[in-house]
């Protein structure tokens, strides 16, 4: 059911994996995707906190360290994998829009 | 000036925007939530202020936890970060505030708010939802029975079948209500959700109608104990006032036992293990105290007066003089030693006193029984339906020992009666009869000493009018 479920993401999917590529607290994935994004992402606590749940769940980042209410995480190969295939699947977007673009062009 | 106010809590627990709303609209008035108890909320006066308020659930949640989950903790920092203020939880669903108008929303993926929600109601309100029908179900389905098969006369046997049927019934319909109401509520939030837009709103309809179908329940309580008073007397519906407030104390005593584990940080299993333990023991002792209190020592329904011990049977010291026949009207016999009884029961719809005495005279051994049940069917198709109940069971729960109960059909004018019908047991008659007028329905049978019947003095007096 995860796989299925997180066969593309949404943006702030996206980012959340992005920037768990180095172990951060719910709060620094806040402030990081709104920095990365310029403000055009905004994720709301509860939202955020979900996705870390079932992201956690589905194995693709996993809990580094609780310090007081503070939890961290980092991604794990799982969410490396699913971040690269999303990535690869907006390539082929970005490419298959290039190619009807510029047939569009030629005619 | 109040400074604290109660509210009996009509949202439900999907409706995340209707007590929002609520909340805010409160606030506004100067009337901010302290605690969500299950049912009753606890607001604290404060200045009016505009403030925003937001919940999102989290399923690890349960009033049986010791104290936030490492989960809610998360959650209420990740929140705090945002902005955003924990006010309190309602089983799974957590409150956050905020005076900050540009505060990001706490939820701002639609999907995943209604992902989140349904995890949430899949822990708790579903299963006892489903549970709380069942339940009332099974309370509801000798009523159902008697509705569907269209019996009459279990329908109107007593006030009790009658009324706490219907309760039972009008809360079934609730629960099922509930479980439609939020399958659809979700079916249409995610289609609109999947075309881009947001979760339904759910308008007050629910609350409506669940709160009308409450009040209805109430009102029909209220009705039941009042026709209690009036067919049964006071203390049968003293009897039921008391043991609705054993139930509320024993709802009390429960919350107050999970409430009490949780302050002495007693974990979620071993919480729901010892309320669990304390409800049973409890129910035991309160219901079973009560029923020791009515056999033991007659509470409610009256001493029988004093009694003495001859022949190793019980006697009365002063019989009730109340009986509209007694066995010394039919014999014309004094006897120094009476035994009577009468049961009072049946509905507002159908009274039904069932007589009972036995006498015997001074140094005989064999003593007489007069036995007679009187009903007052209110309506001609109630009276119908108790003759053909009676008939078809000859009077009693079936046949005994093997034997064949019938009533026979015989002429009912030396009973001045509009029917009547007289017991035969593997053919053979006895004195025991069924006899009908309009409006009163007799069941009348002497045994013992008695051979003799004096039919026109018993329809005297037990005819109607009496």
């Amino acid at each position: 059911m995860a796989r299925e479920k997180f066969q593309t993401l949404t943006e702030p999917m996206f980012y959340i994996l992005l920037c768990l590529r180095e172990e951060c607290c719910g709060t620094d994935v806040m402030a990081r995707v709104a920095a990365l994004t310029h403000d055009r992402v905004t994720m709301g606590p509860g939202t955020l906190y979900n996705l870390l749940d079932s992201f956690q769940q589905a194995g693709m980042i996993r809990e580094t360290c609780v310090a007081g209410r503070k939890r961290s995480y980092l991604i794990t190969d799982k969410g490396r994998e699913t971040l690269a295939a999303e990535y690869r699947r907006l390539l082929e977007l970005t490419k298959d829009y290039k190619a009807c673009m510029e047939e569009e062009d030629l005619r | 000036m109040k400074h604290t106010s109660y509210r009996w809590n009509t949202y439900c627990l999907y409706d995340y925007r209707g007590v929002e709303e609520h909340l805010s609209a409160m606030t506004a008035k100067g009337w901010r939530l302290e605690r969500a108890g299950n049912n009753l909320w606890k607001y604290r006066r404060a200045q009016p202020a505009e403030v925003l308020y937001a919940v999102t659930y989290s399923a690890g949640a349960s009033q049986f936890n010791p104290g936030p989950t490492q989960g809610q903790q998360s959650l209420e920092e990740l929140c705090a970060s945002a902005g955003w203020e924990k006010v309190c939880d309602w089983f799974q669903m957590q409150i956050f505030s905020t005076e900050n108008p540009s505060a990001v929303p706490l939820e701002t993926d639609e999907a995943l708010r209604l992902e989140g929600l349904h995890r949430s109601m899949r822990k708790s309100f579903l299963p006892t939802t489903v549970v709380l029908l069942a339940f009332s179900l099974l309370f509801a389905a000798s009523f159902l029975y008697s509705l569907i098969s269209g019996n009459m006369y279990r329908l109107f046997s007593s006030n009790a079948h009658l009324f706490s049927g219907t309760m039972f019934l009008l809360l079934a319909g609730l629960e099922a209500y509930t479980l439609w109401h939020y399958y659809h509520w979700r079916k249409v939030s995610l289609r609109a959700v999947g075309e881009g837009g947001t979760c339904v709103p759910l308008g007050p309809g629910y609350r409506r109608l669940s709160a009308a179908l409450l009040a209805l329940v109430a009102v029909l309580a209220a009705g039941y104990l009042l026709l209690e008073i009036l067919t049964g007397g006071s203390g049968r519906a003293l009897f039921y006032l008391v043991y609705l407030a054993l139930f509320f104390l024993l709802v009390f005593l429960v919350r107050r036992t999970s409430a009490l584990l949780r302050k002495l940080r007693a974990s979620k299993s071993v919480n729901i293990v010892l309320t669990l333990a304390v409800d049973v023991v409890l129910a035991i002792a309160l219901v079973g105290g009560l029923a020791y209190g009515v056999v033991r020592f007659h509470w409610f329904f009256g001493l029988e007066g004093e009694t003495y011990v001859y022949q190793h049977i019980e006697w009365d010291l002063s019989p009730r003089e109340d009986f509209p026949l007694t066995l010394t009207d039919l014999t014309g016999e004094h006897y120094a030693h009476i035994r009577r009884r009468l049961f009072e029961s049946g509905s507002f719809f159908l009274p039904e006193r069932e007589y009972s005495e036995t006498a015997l005279p001074q140094g005989e051994t064999e003593s007489g029984l007069l036995r007679y049940t009187l009903w007052d069917p209110k309506f001609p198709r109630l009276q119908q339906a108790l003759l053909r109940e009676q008939l078809k069971t000859g009077g009693y729960n079936g046949p005994l020992f093997d034997s064949h109960y019938a009533y026979v059909p015989e002429d009912p004018i030396p009973w001045g009666a509009e029917t009547a019908y007289r017991l035969h047991i593997d053919g053979s008659p006895k004195n025991a009869w069924l006899l009908a007028w309009p409006g009163r329905v007799v069941e009348v049978s002497l045994g013992g000493a008695l051979s003799e019947a004096p039919k026109a003095l018993i329809a005297a007096r037990l005819g109607p009018g009496t």
